[in-house]
């Protein structure tokens, strides 16, 4: 038994000494390991940190102006936006029934468009709005823009629905959206129905358009077979027609190629607007046709928009013809990124007593120059500051039309998201 | 003269430090599926696809377009080259013709060459810019202007970082 204990440490030494020849290998293919790992621990870290920096790039290259609203979901693309804006206004004279200095909500406006697969589309455009009232101010909502479209290649797209028609330049740029718009007011000229305007700028019906190359620039048409007017100037006829005749809308334009966008177009309009029967001097219908030519330029700094348009009714109750010019040259000049100084001539002049346009006393002159300046301060929302003053006619309970100058200020704060 | 000196060896060293800084020529690839019939455009037939001015390829495939990001120097050159706006104004252009109708969807973006070549690949409608080093396999290029990349006057080449600046 005393000899026992020898022969472990016999045994434990042996042991030992073998296990610390193995040692040295072990540790170094351990670390070899260790190191080999860690490598390759890195090397994930750092692609899952490149993968995040480029995802987050691209995520943020994208959003580019508001919230990105955008779903593709397979063959489905779908794109949402909201413009809307406020502000402020001085007049002199003032409304009736008014203060010359008032705050405004503007209009809040939901766009949605979606695509699926190669060939169709849906549009709509939803507007919430606030309308000065006689006795008070009234808030309502109306569909702008609803249609659905097919289009076959670049040169044909068929379109169904409610537009804003190919009529005025203005109004196929910026819709409703004031964001868009470099100034606070339109011209005269795209006003809308129900805002003092003498050309219509919704149409429902079915329209055809598309673009061919030709020489060094671009052919644009567009022809759209609508409802027409109604028997008031406020009528859209967006639902329903008065009569079967339908309007017909023309246009063709010009792009040539170039470092900056050009734009020259002309475009026509026929309608038969029927008969009021609220009106004894409008018991048959009128003819009416209009022309307008369209400039748009929009160079490095310079943006040039330019509209002319010729009215003609012809009254059938009355057998009179009534003709009518408006038209604008409005200017921009870019600063900087910011900055944008405009300037508006504006003029509509009327045939005094066309029985469409005199129930709501659209058939008086007026003219007037606008300068403003344009501030973008995000690149989603800008905020406008414009002086206005002209001349105006304006008729007395007793139908007399006189002159009356005047003058406005205005301030708006408008943005998309 | 010392002053006079010091005035030229400060602007030796601004020159200096001004060339370190430019980065080399950088020459862009256009890929397009491999079954697109198209194998060669003009630099103003490219500026209408990429533009979206033209929406169909001879086919009446859908041309979607698929732009790098635009913190790439891939995406500086094509606006020098393609677009000849700041991404501000690019990204005002398309938010405009979006709203008016005149487009059904704006471009994409892609993280990388690979990701180009992926989506390319996957729709035969599909359009892409890569940097002429790293085009990705698979994918047609298309001669622009009847040159293709490394070739003499091809258009497609620029220094990254000259693009326009907002005015």
């Amino acid at each position: 038994m005393t000899g026992r204990p020898w022969l472990l440490i016999a045994v434990l030494g042996i042991a030992a000494s073998a296990s610390a020849e193995e040692d040295p290998n072990r540790l170094d293919a351990l670390e070899k390991e260790n190191l080999e790992l860690r490598e390759r621990v890195g090397n994930l870290e750092q692609a899952k940190a490149e993968q995040d920096a480029l995802a987050k790039d691209a995520k943020d290259a994208e959003e580019g102006l508001g919230l990105n609203m955008v779903v593709r979901r397979g063959d489905v693309w779908g794109i949402f936006q909201l413009f809307g804006d406020t502000g402020f206004n001085y007049l002199s004279p003032e409304l009736p029934n008014r203060g010359g200095t008032y705050f405004f909500d503007g209009t809040v406006d939901l766009f949605f468009t979606a695509r699926v697969g190669d060939h169709f589309q849906v549009l709509s455009e939803t507007v919430f709005l606030s309308a000065i009232g006689t006795t008070a101010d009234t808030s309502k909502w109306d569909q702008e823009r609803l249609w659905g479209a097919w289009q076959f290649s670049d040169f044909l797209q068929v379109k169904l629905g409610l537009e804003h028609g190919p009529i005025s330049r203005w109004n196929n740029l910026y819709h409703h959206g004031k964001w868009l718009e470099l100034t606070i007011t339109r011209p005269f000229l795209a006003r809308f129905e129900g805002d003092g305007g003498v050309i219509p700028m919704h149409e429902a019906g079915l329209e055809a358009l598309g673009s061919v190359e030709a020489g060094k620039g671009r052919v644009t048409y567009a022809l759209f077979l609508s409802n027409g007017r109604g028997p008031v100037v406020t009528d859209v006829e967006e639902f329903s027609d008065h009569n079967d005749a339908k309007a017909i809308t023309g246009l063709v334009g010009y792009e040539p190629a170039g470092e900056h966008p050009l734009f020259v177009g002309v475009a026509v309009r026929w309608d038969e607007i029927p008969p009021n029967p609220t009106d004894p001097a409008r018991i048959h219908s009128i003819g009416q046709v209009i022309v307008n030519l369209q400039v748009d330029y929009r160079g490095e700094r310079i943006q040039i928009l330019s509209e002319v348009a010729w009215i003609s009714d012809a009254d059938r109750s009355s057998s009179t013809d009534f003709e009518h010019i408006t038209g604008y040259f409005q200017v921009g000049y870019a600063l900087n990124d910011m900055w944008t100084p405009y300037f508006r001539f504006d003029i509509r002049t009327m045939d005094t007593g066309d029985p469409y346009y005199a129930p709501v006393n659209r058939d008086l002159d007026i003219w007037e120059i606008v300068t403003g300046a344009r501030f973008d301060f995000l690149d989603n929302a800008a905020i406008k500051f414009e002086i206005g003053f002209g001349d105006r006619q304006q008729r007395n309970g007793g139908g007399v039309v006189s002159d009356q100058g005047y003058i406005r200020v205005g301030f708006q704060l408008a943005f998309v998201f | 003269m010392r002053f006079r000196a010091l005035l030229l060896l400060s602007c030796t060293a601004l020159g200096a430090a001004e060339d370190a800084s430019k980065k080399p020529p950088l020459e862009l690839a256009v890929i397009v599926h491999p079954e697109n019939p198209v194998a060669k455009a003009s630099l103003a037939e490219l500026r209408a696809y990429l533009r979206v001015e033209r929406e169909f390829w001879p086919n009446r495939k859908r041309c979607d377009v698929y732009l790098p990001q635009s913190t790439t120097d891939e995406y500086d050159v094509l606006l020098q080259k393609v677009y000849r706006m700041s991404h501000k104004k690019l990204q005002k252009y398309w938010a405009r013709r979006l709203f008016s109708g005149e487009i059904s969807a704006r471009p994409s973006y892609v993280p990388s060459a690979k990701a180009a070549g992926e989506e390319v690949l996957k729709s035969e409608g599909a359009i892409s810019i890569v940097s002429a080093k790293t085009v990705p396999a698979g994918v047609k290029v298309l001669l622009i202007d009847g040159k293709k990349p490394g070739e003499d006057g091809y258009p497609l080449v620029g220094i990254p970082g000259e693009a326009e600046q907002e005015p």
